[in-house]
Formats: C-alpha cells, sequence, structure tokens
C-alpha cells in the first residue's frame, strides 16, 4: 500500500519537472529497455542474423574451395539459381526428400512425440517414483556424449560372438547372427538411435504437463464415469495440447536439421544414398565433397530450402492444432 | 438411496483423515458433515465417491456394500470446490460429458440439457468457455453436471465457498429448494455453520477425523453433547467459565472467585451426580446473558461492538471477559459498570476432564 503510493508519488513528480528536464526524462525512460537489449541483440546480429543472411545470398552463387577469395559474392552480378535448379534436377533428389521425410515422419509419431506420450501417461499414472525412476532411466540416453552413445550402437549391431543383438536374440530366436544389422537395417536403426534420444524430450515435456493438471479434474471425470482411457482421451490430451504443439513443431525443426547421429551411424550409407536425409547432404555438399572440393554456395542452397520447409510445417501445425482456440484474450487489458 | 458408513476409517501414513466414523443418511435427506478446516470432510465425500479406498470399515448404499463398486458405477453427482470444470469443453460439453462416455445419443442429451439448465437458469449460457462465466455461474454449471445423470446420491464439497457473501445467501436457498424438489439424499460438506444450519435436516459435526455429534441443527445449537459442539456451534461462541458446584441448605452455587450464579436445584442435583471431581465449565450463550439488569453480577464494560440488529458487548467479571448480544440502543461507554443476569435455564455444564456434557443424560 505505502510502496504503491510512494510510486505514485515519484511518478507525479517526474512527470511535473520543469520542460527540459522532463524531456531529458521521457527520451530515457523510452531508450532504456532498448539499452538493456542492446547486448542481445549485438550477439543475435552478429552470428545469427548476419550468417542467416550470408547463406541465403551464398545458396545464389558458386562459391567453392576453387574460387573462394576469388569470387565477389556479394555481387547481385554473381547471382543465379543455378544451385536451385541443380537441387530439383538432381537424380537422387526424390530419394533424399523421401529418405528426409521418412525419418522425419517415423521418429517423431513411434518415438519424439508418440512415444514420449505412452511414457508419460504409464509414468504419471503409476506409483509416482516408481515413475519418476523409470523417466529417469530413459534420460540416460541423453546423457551420454553423442558420439559415445552411437559407438555402442554400432557395437550392438555387430555381428556375434561380439554384437549383442546377434548373439543375444537373433541367434537364440534362429534368425541369424552373422551380419552387421546397420546395413541390413540402416532406417531401423537410424529410428531407433535418434527415438530413444529424442522421446526423453517431449516425456519431460508432457509428465510434468500432465502432472500439473489439477487433481479435481481427474476426480471429477472418473465420477463423470470414465474409464481410465476416457479420462486421458476426453480431459489429459486436451489439457496438453499447447506442450503437444510445442513438442510436436520442436522436434520436427530438430529432426529435419538434425543430421550428426546419421552422420556417425552411416554416414548416409550403406547403399548409395541410401540413407542420406536433406540437412546430411546439404552438410556433405558444403563440407565434404566427395571430390575435396567443398561447394558452399550450393550446400546453402539445400539449407535454405530445409528453413523454408522448416516454416511451412510449423504454419501447418498451428493450424492443425487449432493455435487460434489455445490462446485466450488476455484478462489484463492493454493500457 | 439410503447411505450408511460403518466404523469408516481411512489414514495417509501416520494421519487418520477419518477415523471410525458411523453415519447413517436417510433417503432423500440432506445432511451436512461439518468441521473445522483439515477434520476429514473432503476424504469422506472421497471415499463414498469411490476415488479414495476406505482404509477399515464399510459404505453402504441401500443394503449393498458399495466398498469395491466403481465410481462409475455408483450413481453419484458431486460438485467441487474448485467447480472442476473442464476448460476446454464448452459448458454443453461440460454438462452432458457424463452422458457422452454413457454412449447416450444426441437428441437425449440436448433434451436433457435444457431440463437441467431451466433448473438453475443458465440455458443461454449453454455455448460458452468455463472461462467466460462468473463464479456464480460456473457453480450453476457444475450442478447441472451433477445432476443430468440423475443421481441417487448428491456429493457437494463447500460449493458455495467461492461465492459472495451475498450470493452465497441466494445460492444456500436455491440448492435446498432444488434438493428438496428432486429429492435426492445429499452429503453437503462445510466449514460454515450458517450454511449447514441453514440447509440441512442432520449436520454431522467432525473433529479430527472422529464423529462429535450427528443430529439436527436445533440439537446442536441448544443440546451440544461436550465442550467442541458447544464452542463450534453459535457465532459469538458460547462463553466458558471455570467453576464448581456447591451447596448452601436448599441452594445450589455455581461458583468461581468471581461470580457465583444460584441455578434451580433440579439441574444443581443431576450435576452433583455426575461430576466426579466437580471441576465443571459453565457454558452460556452470549444471547442468553442479560445486561444492565437491577440485580445480577456487577460486570465492567471492555468493548463494545455494534452490528445493526444487535450489539456484542464484551464485559470484565474479575479476571473473566464475557461476551453478551444485546439489542439497541445501548448507551453504557466503556468503563462504566453493568449488572449482568445469566438464563440459568440455558445455561450448559460440562465436565473440564471428559469435556462431556454433565446435562445430557
Ligand atoms: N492424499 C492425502 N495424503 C495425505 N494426507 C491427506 C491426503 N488427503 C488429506 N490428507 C490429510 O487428511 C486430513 C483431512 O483432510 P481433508 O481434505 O479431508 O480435510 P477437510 O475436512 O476437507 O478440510 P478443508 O475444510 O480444509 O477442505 C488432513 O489432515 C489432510 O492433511
Ligand atoms: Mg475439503
Amino acid at each position: 500500500m505505502s510502496n504503491n503510493f510512494q510510486l505514485e508519488r515519484e511518478r507525479s513528480s517526474l512527470s511535473s519537472f520543469p520542460d527540459s528536464k522532463s524531456l531529458f526524462s521521457k527520451l530515457k525512460s523510452g531508450l532504456l529497455p532498448y539499452a538493456f537489449l542492446t547486448p542481445t541483440l549485438i550477439v543475435v546480429t552478429l552470428f545469427f542474423f548476419i550468417p542467416l543472411v550470408m547463406v541465403f545470398i551464398l545458396s545464389f552463387t558458386n562459391l567453392d574451395m576453387t574460387n573462394f577469395g576469388i569470387l565477389k559474392w556479394w555481387q547481385p552480378a554473381n547471382w543465379t539459381l543455378d544451385n536451385y535448379v541443380k537441387i530439383f534436377t538432381n537424380r537422387f533428389f526424390p530419394r533424399i526428400l523421401n529418405n528426409t521425410l521418412m525419418y522425419v515422419s517415423m521418429t517423431l509419431i513411434f518415438f519424439n512425440v508418440g512415444m514420449a506420450l505412452v511414457i508419460a501417461l504409464i509414468t504419471t499414472n503409476i506409483n509416482r517414483r516408481v515413475g519418476f525412476t523409470f523417466r529417469l532411466i530413459w534420460l540416460m540416453c541423453r546423457l551420454t556424449p553423442v558420439v559415445v552413445y552411437i559407438m555402442m550402437w554400432k557395437a550392438l549391431a555387430g555381428p556375434a560372438p561380439m554384437g549383442v543383438i546377434n548373439k543375444h536374440i537373433l541367434g537364440p530366436l534362429g534368425i541369424g547372427t552373422g551380419e552387421y544389422l546397420l546395413n541390413t537395417n540402416p532406417w531401423l536403426f537410424i529410428i531407433l538411435v535418434n527415438g530413444f534420444i529424442g522421446a526423453s524430450f517431449g516425456m519431460i515435456i508432457f509428465s510434468s504437463a500432465i502432472e500439473a493438471i489439477p487433481k479435481d479434474y481427474m476426480i471429477a471425470s472418473k465420477v463423470d464415469g470414465a474409464s481410465t482411457w476416457q479420462t486421458i482421451r476426453y480431459i489429459t490430451i486436451p489439457m496438453i495440447k499447447w506442450p503437444l504443439l510445442f513438442v510436436t513443431t520442436y522436434q520436427t525443426l530438430s529432426l529435419l536439421t538434425s543430421f550428426e547421429q546419421i552422420l556417425l551411424l552411416t554416414n548416409g550409407g550403406p547403399g548409395l544414398y541410401e540413407t542420406e536425409v536433406w540437412s546430411l547432404t546439404a552438410y556433405h555438399r558444403a563440407f565434404s565433397s566427395y571430390f575435396g572440393n567443398t561447394q558452399w554456395g550450393y550446400g546453402s542452397a539445400w539449407a535454405v530450402i530445409l528453413v523454408i520447409i522448416g516454416i511451412i510445417m510449423a504454419i501447418i501445425y498451428l493450424r492443425v492444432f487449432k493455435f487460434n482456440e489455445l490462446i485466450q484474450e488476455p484478462k489484463i487489458d492493454q493500457l | 438411496m439410503e447411505v450408511r458408513l460403518k466404523n469408516l476409517s481411512k489414514h495417509f501414513g501416520k494421519v487418520k483423515a477419518v477415523n471410525n466414523f458411523n453415519l447413517e443418511i436417510n433417503d432423500g435427506e440432506f445432511v451436512a458433515l461439518l468441521g473445522p478446516s483439515g477434520c476429514g470432510k473432503t476424504t469422506t465425500l472421497l471415499m463414498i465417491a469411490g476415488i479414495y479406498k476406505p482404509t477399515a470399515g464399510g459404505i453402504y448404499f441401500g443394503d449393498k456394500i458399495v466398498n469395491e463398486v466403481l465410481p462409475k458405477d455408483r450413481k453419484i453427482g458431486m460438485v467441487f470446490q474448485s467447480y472442476a470444470l473442464y476448460p476446454h469443453m464448452t459448458v454443453f460439453d461440460n454438462i452432458t460429458f457424463p452422458l457422452k462416455l454413457r454412449k447416450i445419443p444426441k437428441e437425449e442429451r440436448e433434451r436433457r440439457v435444457k431440463e437441467v439448465a431451466k433448473l438453475v437458469q443458465i440455458e443461454e449460457l449453454l455455448d460458452r468457455k468455463p472461462a467466460q462465466l462468473s463464479g456464480g455461474q460456473q457453480q450453476r454449471v457444475a450442478v447441472c453436471r451433477a445432476l443430468i445423470k440423475k443421481p441417487d446420491i448428491l456429493l457437494l464439497d463447500e460449493p458455495l465457498s467461492n461465492l459472495d457473501a451475498k450470493l452465497r445467501t441466494l445460492m444456500r436457498a436455491e440448492l435446498k429448494r432444488l434438493q428438496r424438489k428432486l429429492g435426492i439424499t445429499t452429503i453437503f460438506v462445510t466449514h460454515d455453520q450458517v450454511e449447514a444450519m441453514t440447509m440441512s435436516d442432520k449436520i454431522a459435526l467432525l473433529q479430527l477425523g472422529k464423529l462429535q455429534q450427528y443430529s439436527s441443527s436445533d440439537e446442536l445449537y441448544n443440546r451440544p453433547v461436550n465442550l467442541f459442539v458447544a464452542g463450534f456451534i453459535g457465532s459469538p461462541p458460547m462463553n466458558f467459565i471455570d467453576v464448581s458446584l456447591g451447596q448452601s441448605e436448599e441452594q445450589f452455587l455455581l461458583k468461581n472467585k468471581d461470580i457465583t450464579i444460584e441455578i434451580p436445584s433440579k439441574i444443581g442435583k443431576f450435576t452433583q451426580s455426575h461430576s466426579q471431581d466437580n471441576k465443571i465449565v459453565l457454558g452460556i450463550r452470549p444471547e442468553d446473558i442479560k445486561i444492565d439488569h437491577k440485580k445480577g453480577e456487577e460486570a465492567e464494560v471492555y468493548v463494545v461492538e455494534p452490528m445493526g440488529m444487535q450489539v456484542l458487548v464484551t464485559v470484565k467479571l474479575g479476571n473473566l471477559q464475557i461476551k453478551v448480544l444485546t439489542t439497541p440502543p445501548f448507551t453504557k461507554k466503556m468503563g462504566e459498570k453493568v449488572k449482568l443476569h445469566f438464563n440459568v435455564n440455558k445455561i450448559h455444564l460440562f465436565d473440564k476432564n471428559t469435556e462431556k456434557s454433565l446435562l445430557l443424560n
């Protein structure tokens, strides 16, 4: 009360100062928020915005190792659409697109959203401590350094007697023991490897969202006659629509752009472009071309298209989840 | 539907939330569970609803024990203190949710919504979301959702406590009317004694998980069985004075160093034969003391609190503070002397040790 009063007084005394001073203080108070933002703005501009614009420009040039330092890539005269034409006429283009769609959708549906939701629902419906421990175990994949994690998977997939899967699962089942499973089923492993890491993110978000739902709703739905499944369907899921939208969007974008697991696991193989996804292509073109000449311009074009796809996906999700219905009119009027 | 609780207990670890609770509710009765915060009211209600499993004892609907029956098969309607209206559903969907779960066809759902919505006059709110309703409207919607499945038993957990004083008085009367009209056995949880007394046929007064007294509000007010009941019921609360009983000739006198009150010999004899060591608590309600009488105990005015219809006067009698309700105008000022007259036919006497009433059996 007294604080408010004081504030009120300070404010009124500020505005009642003579003209020159009030102008100065007005200016000062107007600029102050921006002053606080400046460090962030500088960092974002320097390390994010400028590179983004550069990549965009580079995608219209043929900058590579051979003409680096010679080509004036910033001059519009050197800009063409050649890279884009090259991408869409590439004979492996359909394959890469198909790989990307499969990789993203399968990992997303079965693990990053699907499995995450299932684990979250199960672990929040059982004894709290058991559920918590189980979720903690799931986090392990994420906590392991990615190189170590992939090496472990490679070891798991190896032929018997070293490969655990071959020796202890497939062998006893009589399916065979001698194959390197990454060569026979590369996609299965890519999805598992990514999914095991990816699921833990959604799992944490979903389970905390579920636990934050007031107990009364659950009790009310039970009294109303809902079975556990009906409660999940009609109460729990609609109430975590926001986190669902967030995780789906976020994970789609991060799957679209993530390639390090695939790089380490199969590097796009075993067959020609068999597991090459879009982001991996961009990386290969820009930084590790087979002929040693890294094509920065061409790689940028691949990356730019990926960004555009990502934006389109995000917009579609907002539509699908009826984003407009999720946000309510603010109860406090803007002053 | 009759409801009986037999030796019902619920423990959470070491906490005995409900302890050996016995209660019989007749068909169509309106019973209030009254008690201070944390005494086990909600826990009892949730056991009746089937959300909590009793640690011991039984819950009977009619002659059937329902301990193992799932909530959805108990034919219960419940209104929560928070209302628990599903925020993502419209009012219509909220109310018809129980019917939807039962796969009742849409036309019938619409018909029944109209029926119950009319009962509490919310027909024009059906398209809104709960966030767009006032507290009172939300409460009515919650009542509708409880009523639409035509429950045998209605459970209300402090449904009025989120409403402002005026609306609460209004809804109190409306809920009571509704219950009478529908004749549904109703259990109503509250910590507000006025709510309990005005609305219910019978009140079960709880403390620390134990039933203290189960009777009509009249009985609870006029014949409290122990000190807790006497102190809990009534506002402003009853005055308690430590006294002992003395007898001189045919007179029975309640005495301590500040007061001496003569009581009828019938009460005196009865008390004498029941009291163990003559440590007695005299209870007398503020409205049973008269002020400014010609004769009586002399006391000093300590505080005067006008309340409109009545004036609450606190007086000092020796070291005792006694509250007296009197009718305006009251002209004495702080520090002035008054005389008190105790209506001895309205006194309550309790054993100081057992805290039980000495006047009831
Ligand atoms: N799930 C639970 N786990 C542990 N203790 C609980 C649980 N629910 C209730 N209790 C305890 O049991 C006792 C009774 O709780 P209950 O909710 O029934 O009180 P109440 O009479 O409804 O109180 P209020 O008027 O504040 O709502 C309290 O001491 C409470 O702390
Ligand atoms: Mg409660």
